[in-house]
């Protein structure tokens, strides 16, 4: 039987369907938009028709992320912050033991500490407020005329970065305007930007405490550039794995194969 | 008493009144409908819901002939207030849309129980209106100050709060703040506090008190009975109700609770909330962690079971015994983070979380209520450490975050769920 | 089955409750108080109207120690001729028996006492005849055991100089007068007070042995801790027994004087309660056992709300009970053992007596 495991992000929502051995039979990936139901609905299909599967071949459904309860065939929902640390742990296994997890998504940024045996220990979210998270990001980008893909790579090239004091979206929009105004170069105002998410994630990080190995999940980690700015800050490697955005899909996935395992045992 | 009088005062805004009163009913409308929407609810709640519903006691208020004494935090000692023939009411509120209505007036980054609290007064609905006095204990900043914003709308006593209770001298001040009240509602009542209504007073209090530790016993022993916001409910229905009637009723409940059956097993997680008050209608909390399959088995809230636990425990009925005893009930058992040191709170919330078996601590951090806050670091890490679940939520009186504080909760949730499932 | 476990969860088991809950339950607001009180007023009566229940003069000379004790009218003769003022009150009953259970007596109770209270004069008077060490011995043993059960549970159940001071201050209570509470440095004098009390009275008996001091000064100091004892003012009075005054020689003049303060002291006990104890020299021997006695108070330091009752109701004023944070041993030296801050602490098995690591009492709220 296969497991499937669907994330509504509030920005894009993401889709993964296991094997009974525990492997990725298909993904995909599509944004929310204002019908997160729709969305969910043609995404399983899209992915089941790629993997070559019909709708009976799933064997239970999990769905998490905020719209986990709009939608009507899952089986289950979980919320994405236990989804995220099964799948860090899933993906991370081959690294050691993973005990700090960072997911940078489009509207929240959340930090989880997994205690030894891999459960989790403690979690801190951002609160109500979004600054600093990938919607963040592409204003910023939009603001720049860049491509949001592009800022990772073009921070990289920044020789001295500019500090940016504000990480909420109107106050930087605004400073980063003035910046630019200034002539200042474009490399540095990223890199700053960068700078500025990875010190919102660290004082996240603070609270849990700092545990090696960090890994770096979400949206926002395709961006190398925070990437390094968290690794520069915290002098410790952070881990990035190679598809950030399904980390928390897969996670919910697994969570599925267990609760099948239990069904299935139970019948 | 000398009193200078005061030079400056500013009008008394006078605004919305008929749109607050509509509002709060509306509010309380659709928080008694979430409450009632739970299978198995205990029986004999209504009257509480009348109660809380604050109209049914307005109007026997207004019918009261004696005074009526406000007061804003649980230093108040309500005995003497008892004693001298008046009632006290208490005016804390948690009703979000009194916040806007008060910023005409105080500023926008202060503690919303405050404004909200504040508001009323300025709307001049709900018991603020009846009051003849208010009575401020200053345990924070806010409430300080806000008694001289408040004295141009009514009368108000302040009732100063030592912060460091293990200094010898904080006793004997607050006993002397204690005396300085008394002499007021003396005056303001023209009764005499004698030694006899004051034991009369304690007496009355403590049978309520002693009520209000039956049923938190029943509550202990079988948790199901009766659920955390309906515990609330009783508790916070104790604010502004008739006192003996308050405590034959609830003396009636907890007959009605000691024969209830309730045969399913409780899967349902044990939840111990701490922190700031929240205070009716600003139930959200207990809703989020109650809809899901969680529950508040016991509170360490000022609006909660503090309110009603420590007794007055006289040695001498003496004037001067009572009033020590009095004065040592209200300052000294105090678990509020306006003292310096926060060991008793946490010893505490240990006792506690032993006593009623709990599975995890939610920490309620009122924004800007900054005392909590800085407290809650120390808390956190004191209560991890000994293997207790611990989440703070950090939220106000509005209700757009919902949705985040529940996947909070739920996730907390799982947590607990997955290390019981462990062990 | 799930009717079963409806009743575990309804009934809590039973086995751990207060053995003397009995007594909790009939309305008394403070059942150990009045347990307590009951004990004082029998111990008393026995203590020092013996002769009034019948109890008479026994032969114990087959016990050590016995030291036959002279007639009522004898030792008035004997005073007479040694020239000393009598003041006599009461009627002289007969002599009740006189043994050295528990502790050697006091000298002001021989004729009525059935028991024998004071170790200090004991102590004091085996070095003031250099009683050989064999012979004491038993006497001392029999002391360091009792106190090692029971601590300081003398002064707070039996002791009649306390259930003096214990009355003074009911009679207070009656009339509505506020106490006064000692401050920080009076207690600290209190304290100095009792060891420096304590260390001269050993010192004085010391002094009264060695030969080569005169006579007439071994005289004047021999066993002052009786000298200096308010209850050579309090127990002849209630008693029936001569009272003594002696202002000369000078020796005689000080301690009479000194006794007269310390008696007032003790009368002060109305308004501070219990003043003689906390300087009381018996009372500070006893109290280096209290803290490894066997029966000892317990506080849960988590249950302790810390809402100051215990120190309120404290004869003694003892703050350790309430500051406590971090050690549940709560037996503190100058602790008397009345055991009114676990009858008044309103919770539930916070404060607990217990006697080898039984439970015998604990706190209890009561409506």
């Amino acid at each position: 039987m296969k497991v499937c495991g669907i994330d509504i992000g509030s920005v894009a929502t993401k889709a993964v369907i296991l094997s009974a051995g525990g492997e990725i039979l298909s993904k995909g990936l599509c944004l929310t938009g204002a019908n997160p139901k729709m969305a969910a609905e043609g995404l399983i299909c899209k992915i089941l028709e790629e993997a070559g599967m019909r709708r009976e071949d799933l064997g239970y459904i999990v769905s998490t992320g905020y719209g986990r309860r709009s939608i009507e065939f899952g089986d289950k929902t979980v919320t994405e912050i236990s989804c995220c640390a099964n799948g860090a742990r899933w993906i991370g296994s081959n690294l050691g033991e993973v005990r700090t997890v960072i997911d940078l998504g489009g509207q929240d940024m959340k930090v989880i500490s997994l205690d030894e045996n891999g459960d989790i220990a403690d979690f801190v979210m951002n609160d109500k407020c979004a600054a600093g998270t990938g919607r963040f990001l592409e204003l910023m980008a939009n603001v720049l005329g860049v491509n949001l893909e592009d800022l990772g790579a073009l921070s990289l090239r920044s020789k001295n970065l500019i500090e940016i004091n504000s990480t909420c979206t109107v106050f930087a929009e605004s400073e980063v305007i003035s910046l630019i105004a200034q002539g200042k170069n474009k490399e540095d105002i990223i890199a700053g930007l960068h700078s500025s998410i990875a010190l919102r994630i660290i004082n996240l990080i603070r609270q849990v405490g700092e545990k090696e190995v960090i890994f770096f999940c979400g949206g926002g980690a395709k961006n190398k550039g925070i990437q390094k700015a968290l690794e520069d800050k915290l002098g410790m490697p952070v881990y990035v794995p190679s598809e950030p955005q399904f980390v928390i899909a897969i996670g919910a996935a697994l969570i599925g194969k267990e609760s099948l395992k239990g069904r299935q045992k139970n019948e | 008493m000398m009193k200078i009088e005061r030079r400056y005062k500013r009008p008394a805004l006078k605004r919305e009144k008929e749109k607050v009163e509509e509002l709060f009913k509306k509010a309380t409308v659709k928080n008694l409908q979430l409450m009632r929407d739970v299978p198995s609810r205990c029986p004999g709640i209504s009257y509480y819901e009348e109660i809380i519903s604050q109209e049914t006691r307005e109007k026997e208020l207004k019918e009261f002939s004696g005074k009526i004494v406000g007061s804003f935090c649980i230093f108040t000692p309500e005995e003497l207030i008892y004693a001298s023939g008046a009632i006290p009411v208490r005016l804390c509120a948690g009703f979000y849309d009194t916040i806007s209505i008060a910023e005409g007036v105080l500023p926008r980054d202060i503690c919303p129980l405050v404004k909200s609290s504040f508001g009323f007064k300025i709307a001049g609905c709900s018991f603020s209106e009846l009051c003849d006095v208010a009575v401020v204990p200053t345990p924070c900043d806010p409430k300080k100050k806000m008694a001289e914003i408040l004295s141009d709308y009514l009368p108000v006593w302040v009732l100063k709060i030592s912060h460091d209770k293990d200094l010898f001298y904080s006793k004997e001040l607050w006993l002397r703040e204690i005396k300085i009240f008394k002499e007021k509602l003396e005056n303001l009542t023209g009764n005499k506090i004698t030694r006899k209504r004051l034991k009369e007073a304690i007496q009355l209090l403590h049978k309520r008190q002693a009520v209000f530790r039956r049923f938190h016993q029943i509550k202990r022993n079988n948790p199901q009975l009766i659920n955390g916001r309906d515990t609330q409910l009783i508790i916070q229905s104790s604010f502004y109700d008739d006192i003996e009637r308050w405590t034959e009723t609830t003396e009636k409940l907890c007959e009605e609770l000691k024969q209830r059956r309730i045969n399913n097993d409780d899967q349902r997680v044990k939840l111990l909330l701490t922190g700031a008050p929240l205070i009716w209608p600003n139930f959200k909390l207990f809703n989020i962690i109650e809809q899901m399959e969680a529950t508040v088995v016991t509170d360490e809230l000022c609006s909660g079971t503090r309110h009603l636990y420590d007794p007055v425990e006289v040695d001498e009925w003496s004037e001067e015994g009572m009033l020590r005893a009095i004065a040592n009930r209200y300052l000294l058992p105090s678990t509020c983070p306006c003292f310096i040191e926060s060991d008793d709170r946490i010893d505490k919330l240990l006792q506690i979380s032993q006593d009623f078996k709990v599975d995890g601590i939610i920490h309620h951090s009122l924004r800007l209520c900054q005392l909590y806050d800085m407290e809650l670091n120390k808390v956190a890490s004191v209560l991890k450490d000994k293997g207790i679940p611990f989440l703070s939520i950090h939220t106000d009186y509005s209700l757009e975050d919902v949705e985040q504080i529940k996947t909070r909760v739920e996730a907390f949730l799982e947590m607990i769920k997955s290390r019981k499932g462990k062990k | 089955m799930e009717k079963s476990k409806i009743n575990s969860v309804r009934k809590p088991h039973r086995r751990g409750d207060n053995p003397l809950s009995w007594i909790t339950t009939n309305g008394v607001k403070r059942p150990i108080t009045l347990l307590r009180r009951s004990s004082q007023i029998i111990c008393f009566s026995f203590i020092v109207f013996g002769a009034f229940f019948g109890l008479k003069k026994q032969n114990l000379s087959f016990l050590p120690f016995i030291e036959a004790p002279k007639e009522y009218e004898e030792y008035k003769q004997q005073l007479k001729q040694e020239g000393r003022t009598i003041t006599l009150v009461g009627p002289g009953y007969p002599q009740a028996f006189d043994t050295y259970l528990p502790i050697k007596s006091c000298r002001f109770l021989r004729q009525t006492g059935t028991f024998r209270a004071c170790f200090v004069h004991f102590v004091s008077e085996s070095i003031g005849w250099a009683t050989p060490l064999r012979l004491v011995l038993p006497h001392i043993l029999l002391f360091v055991i009792l106190a090692v059960l029971f601590g300081r549970l003398w002064c707070g159940w039996v002791c009649p100089l306390g259930f003096v001071q214990d009355v003074l201050n009911t009679i207070r209570r009656t009339v509505k007068l506020n106490p006064i509470f000692p401050s920080q440095k009076l207690k600290r004098i209190f304290k100095t007070t009792s060891y420096i009390l304590f260390i001269s009275i050993i010192l004085l008996s010391i002094i009264s042995v060695i030969p080569s001091f005169s006579w007439s000064l071994r005289k004047q100091v021999y066993l002052s801790v009786c000298q200096m004892c308010p209850s050579r003012y309090i127990f002849p009075y209630l008693g029936g027994w001569p009272i003594v005054h002696n202002f000369i020689p000078v020796g005689y003049g000080i301690f009479t004087t000194i006794s007269i303060i310390f008696t007032l002291l003790l009368a002060m006990s109305f308004f501070m309660k219990r003043n003689w104890c906390k300087i009381c020299p018996s009372g500070l021997l006893l109290s280096f056992f209290n803290r490894g006695a066997l029966m000892n108070k317990e506080k849960d330091l988590l249950k302790c709300t810390r809402c100051g009752i215990c120190l309120e109701v404290c004869p003694l004023q003892n703050e350790a009970v309430y500051l406590e944070k971090k050690n549940k041993n709560i037996d503190y030296a100058n602790c008397i053992h009345c055991f009114r801050c676990i009858d008044s602490c309103p919770e539930n098995g916070c404060l607990k007596l217990k006697f080898l690591r039984k439970r015998i009492l604990q706190s209890k709220f009561k409506e």
